[in-house]
């Protein structure tokens, strides 16, 4: 409890500290940005925190961390002597209610969600101990970089920043590290909702719709009402799987001998299966596991057929699983990084401060023009730029997956701005490589020092020539918040006009979809050929890259390549639904923009005329363009592994689908929000009535899995065994081990081997718990961050020789190579080697034995390995 | 031009320095450093690796050290140069403040600095406190004077120095904050003058934002070879933060209590003066007051107190006191025949009733009781018959003067007594409270063994090779630096022989071959939390109280004794 409290304190101070940057730097924004200042907040922590050990001015203990608080209430300090206290403490008093709402609703959903943690907190399986190996390293690495717990003598060579803040936020509050980690699963929960809430609000602030002009108005306070619904939206709604798993526990659709039509047809693995057992009104599956199947609705085949797995989980899942992934700690981020495009866009419209200006610097200091007064008044102010920089920046290092997405959203968004304010040429292309390069660049040179030391394992970009969305998968993932988007869309335009958008929508959708696919079989052709070009040019080149074409094809399933091509084009006519749902939603925001173009400056004149007297008055910008630009982001997400994907370990789109799908979810659960909000306050009659009722049960059927998930946690929910504390499974189910792991942690620095087994075990669990480094913890997981398995070299059998091998030398020699400093010999290291201890109470010293636990220390003296 | 001081002052002001720099620099390195001290030291040398090993609040005065060690190398005297060099320019800082506190006062705390026991005996020690009190009363001065470079730089070192800084800059600014708006809010109530607030221009907030910057930066990062120190001001800012969660076992109350064991005329004579601000209104001496009770509080409440927490109750404390001699002085007049009979009888017969108190407490065998009750009462009887005498015979004020002359040298010597102790130049530096913690002991004597056996065997004083075998000692470290090759282990391999090991008293460890071993003293200290209140005279009179050792054992291989056979190299080699 003590813990819970201080936590909440801490976020309080870090986004009361952050709020007046915000206020500074997000003046058209309807709540000044209250509603992500927490996690700007942590992000200025975090990184003041990160930098300042990197480069060895701040010490990695709790003075170090105070210090990185200190100067982030420093920071807040100096913005509200920036903007005047007096202004503040205003906005302040009349947005109490917004305040309310933000806090309330934050402490009531961050203890909401860590009671569910705390009726299951323990810290085991998927990839929970990774995480928690993670903050334990950080938390004991007396440098930074921090040393690589899984792979002795290496620093993390992973996207750690949200985890540097996880363990500062740890080590500033005193918390154990059990029950940080589900605390911080928590917060980020409630931090993914105020966030969302704002994104909404601040959009739907400035949305103008048609009946206002007429004199109708939706107040701000009815706005906020709705914008509750962005955090519904994107945390507490899942995709369709739920009422299927609904359905097929009520036993429909099976005939008499056990088949079904419909189930084949749904494909949804398990679900094929029929149901055993009397028809109930909650899934079940042997082993209880039924939520997983949520986040893996997609099926691959490739063209011989097999079925591969595709990940698309969606908030709801990740936090429910409780992963302390990057891409469930980037989601406040990303958020905070919407926000910003938001106010970019805002400012862009009006032609103030939105460009970096650094194209005019260089053109002017090569003579090439005169330097011009007029436009410096686009410029960004140069903290705002740097501060955005921070934020994308961030994401980078949080969840590197989302930088270039967001760095686009933001430049797409200020050239949206503009070429709605000043129509298309040139200068809109310059603007957005001007902006996407300035905060690229920018974001990459504050956290230079991570880059250093990355190695990633993408390595380009491969076409999906077999592998695409069946169109049922798509709905069933994104249908909860297609039907919004599709109701929301169509009502933006009067009725009559459809018919006239789709036709000058379509077209270019058309063209677009048709270039992506062209593009797709030629990079096919490419790989297909390249091998026999090159090697006509250079064998051995022609020889390697016949190899990797090879491995390239097998993933699509073998065969010809002539096959495979047009395969992929059969197919995908074959099963249109996905690229047809595509085409039809890019049609329908294209249309808008296309159609709606001259009316979005009649709209801004009529509102200008309105609200104001100033021309390209930025109080007057309205936020649809926006709206559409999210919901065209998200659809570039998903329609992009339809045709491409990005070549990392498991050569598949696997990872591609994941990291994009999800944050499609993210942008449309936002504009889906709005998207309610228009045609709910729009459309009139029958026709909004029938909306309205698609809505909601769409939503139904969306709110199941989450319904079931809950139910299935509380189930058997006892206050007595509520424990926040993610390792107090490991001390109930191994005493001596958790007394050996407390034992290690508060030892002298030092590798410790263990027993090295495969992923998602209890392998690697001494280095994960203690925080001390392993030789070797997953490989699979090392060989994923590394890229390959050059530095795991021969570890795993090395270990498996010095617990094995009687003879001293040759253990001592092993020993050396790693400069083991502890021997770890427990249950799973004896169930996994035939351990030969003789070795070890001849030579070393016993300094832990606890049952059947020992851990010999190696004295300084044996580590010093003898000169030749 | 005038001068800026007369050549009375200039000569007087030279030999408080050199009695401060006697008080101060007298048996520098003696003894060896203790444990605080010598992981400090260690920090400094570079031996400590790993920046979250250092001590919390430490970076500055691990930079600052770096830099003298640099210069004149690794030892005692320079490790406590520093302190020593910014305790002696402590006796200039009341000059900055004479136009607040006038001449006579000024030369009157420079004495009252020079003598007092806390200062001195932190000047003494490897610690960043009296360079924090230090540049912090030059800051203020320099503020006063206009001079905001100097300020700035004065505030770097104090920034740099010590987390005392921070309650003691909370406590005066809070003392001032409520002696400013409470005289404000009384004048404009109508009830006097208002006091115009301190006014700053914007060149010389630059001019003193640049000089603390550049302070912190080049000094702080030991010219940015060592960037924590950058960071020392903010560290040493949360390492008092650090301090409210955690405890100590100093007793709040003993620290008090101090201030009757070494300032017990100081501690009278400012209370005295402070009582008077209630009559008087002085607003000087209200601030004084204010900061003195805030300084006092905040220390007793601070749950990691330290001796040092109370030096900055210690500069309003000896101001007030310096400001009440000066009454006193003033209030005498020149001194006749009368007066100076009564101050030789003044130092003659308190003394001696003293000593047969003394007598008294703590008796000789075969003396009885009755008769030193009775000298000891007589001396005072006579001392008072004689008074009154004097004072009949003769004007008042001659008797008055001649007492406060026999009291003041008698203050004199008690106050230049205890300096002299509290410096650690007396029988028993381990019962000065001041080192709390103890003292070091026989580690000289420890070294000189180890580089015997070295020098015998490896031709060298600093060769052999010396395990410290599951034990953590700085102090012990520090001793041992000048070692090439000791290392430190929890365990040794089996038949591993090692040239020397180093156990704590309490181990034995099981070698494989013959050892011989001798214990020495680490570290002596007093029991501070077992002493009855009566024993506190005898330490009053004799610094003489139970006292605690620890011990470490010198285990060294048979073989490297002159005439021994060689059974093995003593130096760090591969375990064959």
């Amino acid at each position: 409890m003590i813990s819970f409290l201080l936590w909440i304190l801490t976020l309080f101070l870090l986004g009361a500290a952050a709020f007046p940057v915000l206020f500074w730097f997000f003046p058209h924004l309807a709540d000044r940005g209250y509603g992500v200042a927490k996690p700007a907040g942590l992000l200025l922590f975090g990184y003041f925190y990160w930098i300042l050990v990197t480069f060895g001015i701040l010490p990695n203990n709790w003075t170090g961390v105070a210090a990185a608080f200190l100067l982030v209430l420093f920071v807040g300090f100096l913005a509200i002597r920036k903007v005047g206290w007096p202004v503040i403490k205003s906005w302040l008093h009349e947005n109490l209610w917004l305040i309310a709402v933000v806090e309330v609703g934050f402490i009531l959903l961050f203890g909401f969600f860590a009671l569910m943690r705390a009726a299951s907190p323990d810290i085991t399986g998927t990839e929970k101990p990774m995480e928690l190996a993670f903050i334990n390293s950080i938390l004991h690495s007396k440098v930074f970089p921090p040393a690589d717990p899984w792979l002795s003598g290496y620093a993390i060579s992973y996207y750690y920043f949200g985890y540097i803040i996880v363990a500062g936020i740890i080590r500033l509050t005193g918390t154990i590290s059990g029950v940080g980690f589900n605390l911080a699963v928590s917060l980020w929960f409630a931090m993914a909702a105020a966030g969302s809430f704002s994104l909404v609000l601040n959009i739907l602030s400035r949305i103008k719709l048609h009946n206002e002009l007429k004199g109708q108005s939706v107040s701000v306070l009815q706005r906020a009402g709705w914008a509750v619904l962005g955090p519904i939206m994107l945390i507490f709604t899942a995709n369709w799987e739920g009422f299927f798993e609904l359905l097929h526990s009520r036993g429909l659709f099976w005939d008499a001998s056990g088949h079904s039509a419909f189930w084949s047809w749904l494909d949804l693995k398990e679900l094929t299966v029929a149901p055993s057992g009397v028809p109930g009104w909650f899934p079940t599956r042997p082993g209880g596991i039924w939520w997983w199947r949520a986040s893996r609705v997609l099926q691959d085949y490739d063209f011989a057929g097999r079925t591969g797995e595709v990940i698309d989980e969606f908030p709801f899942f990740s936090l429910f699983l409780a992963d302390l992934h990057p891409h469930v700690l980037s989601i406040p981020f990303v958020l905070l990084a919407c926000n910003l495009a938001l106010e970019f866009f805002i400012k862009a419209s009006s032609g103030r401060q939105f460009r970096p200006g650094w194209m005019d610097v260089i053109t002017y200091w090569t003579g090439s023009s005169q330097a011009d007064k007029s436009v410096q008044n686009s410029y960004f102010p140069a903290l705002e730029f740097w501060f955005a920089a921070l934020i994308f920046g961030g994401l980078a290092f949080i969840n590197i997956w989302d930088f270039p997405i967001y760095v686009g959203l933001a430049s797409v968004g200020i050239v949206l701005a503009r070429y709605l304010a000043c129509g298309w040429n040139r200068q809109r292309i310059l603007e957005f490589f001007e902006c996407g390069l300035a905060f690229g660049f920018a974001g990459f040179l504050l956290y230079l020092p991570f880059y250093t030391g990355f190695a990633s394992q993408a390595g380009g970009l491969l076409p999906s020539l077999v592998f695409f969305t069946r169109g049922k998968h798509l709905w069933l993932m994104f249908g909860v918040l297609f039907i919004p988007m599709l109701i929301g869309l169509i009502s933006v335009i009067r009725l009559e006009k459809i018919s006239l958008v789709i036709r000058k929508g379509l077209g270019k959708a058309a063209a677009l979809l048709g270039i992506l696919w062209t593009a797709m079989l030629i990079l096919g052709l490419l790989i297909t050929f390249a091998p026999a070009l090159l090697g006509k040019v250079s064998p051995s080149l022609g020889e390697k890259v016949t190899l990797a074409a090879g491995l390239f094809m097998n993933t699509q399933g073998g065969g010809p390549a002539k096959d495979i091509l047009l395969d992929s084009t059969l197919f995908r006519l074959m099963a249109p639904g996905s690229w047809l749902t595509l085409l039809l939603l890019t049609a329908l925001i294209w249309g808008i923009v296309l159609a709606l173009r001259d009316r979005f400056q009649q709209l801004q004149a009529a509102t200008i005329q309105t609200d104001s007297t100033a021309k390209n008055d930025d109080n007057a910008v309205n936020t649809l363009p926006f709206l559409l630009l999210l919901a065209t982001v998200g659809l570039g997400l998903v329609m992009f592994p339809e045709f491409f994907y990005l070549r990392d370990q498991f050569g598949t789109r696997m990872n591609t689908i994941f990291k994009f799908y999800y944050q499609a979810w993210i942008l449309w659960s936002a504009a889906a929000s709005v998207f309610v909000f228009i045609f709910w306050n729009n459309l009139k009659g029958i026709t909004g009535w029938v909306a309205r009722l698609l809505f909601i049960l769409s939503m139904f059927a969306g709110f199941l899995y989450p319904f079931y998930a809950l139910v299935d946690r509380f189930d058997s929910f006892s206050l007595e065994r509520l424990n926040l504390d993610g390792s107090a499974y490991f001390s109930m189910a191994y005493p001596a081990e958790m007394e050996a792991v407390n034992y290690l942690s508060l030892a002298p620095d030092g590798t410790v081997a263990e027993a090295v087994g495969g992923s998602y075990t209890g392998y690697a669990r001494i280095s994960t718990l203690s925080g001390q480094p392993t030789v070797l913890g997953w490989p699979g997981h090392e060989s994923q961050w590394r890229g390959g398995a050059i530095e795991i070299g021969t570890r795993e059998p090395d270990i498996k020789t010095l617990y094995q091998t009687s003879n001293w030398e040759e253990a001592l020699r092993i020993i050396q190579k790693y400069q083991i400093r502890y021997i770890y010999i427990g249950s799973l290291e004896t169930n996994t080697y035939r351990v030969n201890e003789e070795k070890f109470k001849t030579n070393l010293s016993l300094v832990f034995n606890r049952g059947s636990v020992v851990i010999y220390e190696v004295p300084s003296q044996l580590l010093i390995t003898p000169k030749k | 031009m005038k001068k800026l001081f007369s050549t009375k002052m200039t000569l007087g002001y030279s030999l408080l320095l050199l009695l401060a720099v006697i008080l101060r620099f007298n048996q520098l390195s003696n003894p060896m450093l203790g444990e605080r001290e010598a992981a400090i030291a260690l920090q400094a040398a570079g031996s400590q690796t790993g920046l979250s090993g250092e001590l919390p609040g430490t970076s500055g005065i691990t930079a600052l050290l770096g830099l003298v060690f640099f210069v004149l190398g690794k030892n005692e005297f320079t490790a406590r140069l520093l302190p020593a060099i910014f305790g002696s320019l402590l006796i200039f800082a009341p000059l900055l403040f004479r136009k607040e506190l006038g001449d006579k006062t000024v030369i009157l705390l420079s004495i009252l600095f020079m003598f007092d026991p806390g200062f001195v005996a932190f000047s003494r020690h490897v610690d960043g406190a009296i360079i924090t009190v230090c540049g912090f009363l030059f800051a203020v001065g320099f503020v006063l004077h206009r001079r905001y470079g100097f300020a700035g730089i004065a505030a770097g070192f104090a920034l740099l120095g010590s987390s005392v800084l921070w309650p003691g800059v909370l406590a005066s600014g809070l003392a001032f904050w409520l002696t400013y708006s409470i005289k404000n809010s009384r004048a404009s109530s109508g009830s006097g003058e208002t006091v115009p607030p301190v006014a700053f221009e914007k060149n010389d907030l630059i001019n003193a934002g640049l000089a603390l910057i550049l302070t912190v930066g080049l000094v702080g990062s030991l010219f940015f070879t060592r960037l924590i120190g950058i960071a020392a001001p903010i560290l040493n800012l949360t390492a008092y933060f650090a301090g409210w969660l955690t405890s100590t076992e100093i007793s709040p109350f003993l620290i008090l209590f101090s201030f009757i064991l070494y300032q017990p005329f100081i501690l009278i004579a400012g209370l005295v003066e402070g009582l008077r601000t209630v009559r008087s209104g002085d607003r000087m001496n209200a601030f004084l007051m204010r900061w003195f009770y805030l300084a006092v509080l905040l220390m007793l409440i601070y749950p990691s107190r330290g001796m040092d927490s109370i030096l900055f109750a210690y500069i309003p404390l000896l101001v007030l006191a310096a400001r009440c001699i000066l009454r006193i002085i003033e209030s005498l007049e020149q001194p006749d025949i009368p007066a100076w009979g009564q101050m030789v009888l003044v130092i003659l017969l308190v003394p001696f009733s003293w000593m047969n108190i003394l007598a008294i407490q703590f008796p000789i065998d075969g003396e009885e009781e009755p008769l030193r009750l009775l000298a000891s009462a007589g001396a005072l009887g006579l001392l008072i018959v004689a008074s009154f005498l004097i004072r009949m015979g003769w004007p008042p004020r001659q008797g008055k003067t001649g007492l406060w002359m026999g009291l003041a040298v008698l203050i004199a010597i008690f106050t230049f007594s205890t300096a002299w102790r509290s410096a650690g130049l007396g029988k028993h530096p381990e019962a000065e409270l001041w080192n709390y913690d103890g003292i070091t002991d026989q580690m000289d004597l420890l070294q000189k063994t180890a580089g015997d056996l070295s020098e015998w065997n490896v031709s060298s004083r600093e060769g052999i090779n010396i395990v410290l075998l599951n034990y953590s000692s700085h102090a012990l470290e520090w001793s041992l630096k000048d070692f090439t090759s000791v290392s430190k282990d929890s365990s040794l391999p089996n038949l591993s022989n090692p040239a020397i090991v180093i156990t704590a008293d309490e181990d034995v460890p099981s070698l494989a071959q013959a050892y011989r071993g001798q214990d020495f003293v680490l570290n002596r200290k007093t029991s501070w939390p077992l002493i009855m209140p009566e024993e506190w005279i005898k330490w009053y009179a004799f610094r003489e109280l139970p006292q605690e050792t620890h011990q470490v054992i010198l285990w060294a291989r048979t073989d490297l004794f002159p005439g021994a056979a060689k059974t093995a190299p003593a130096t760090i080699t591969p375990i064959q």
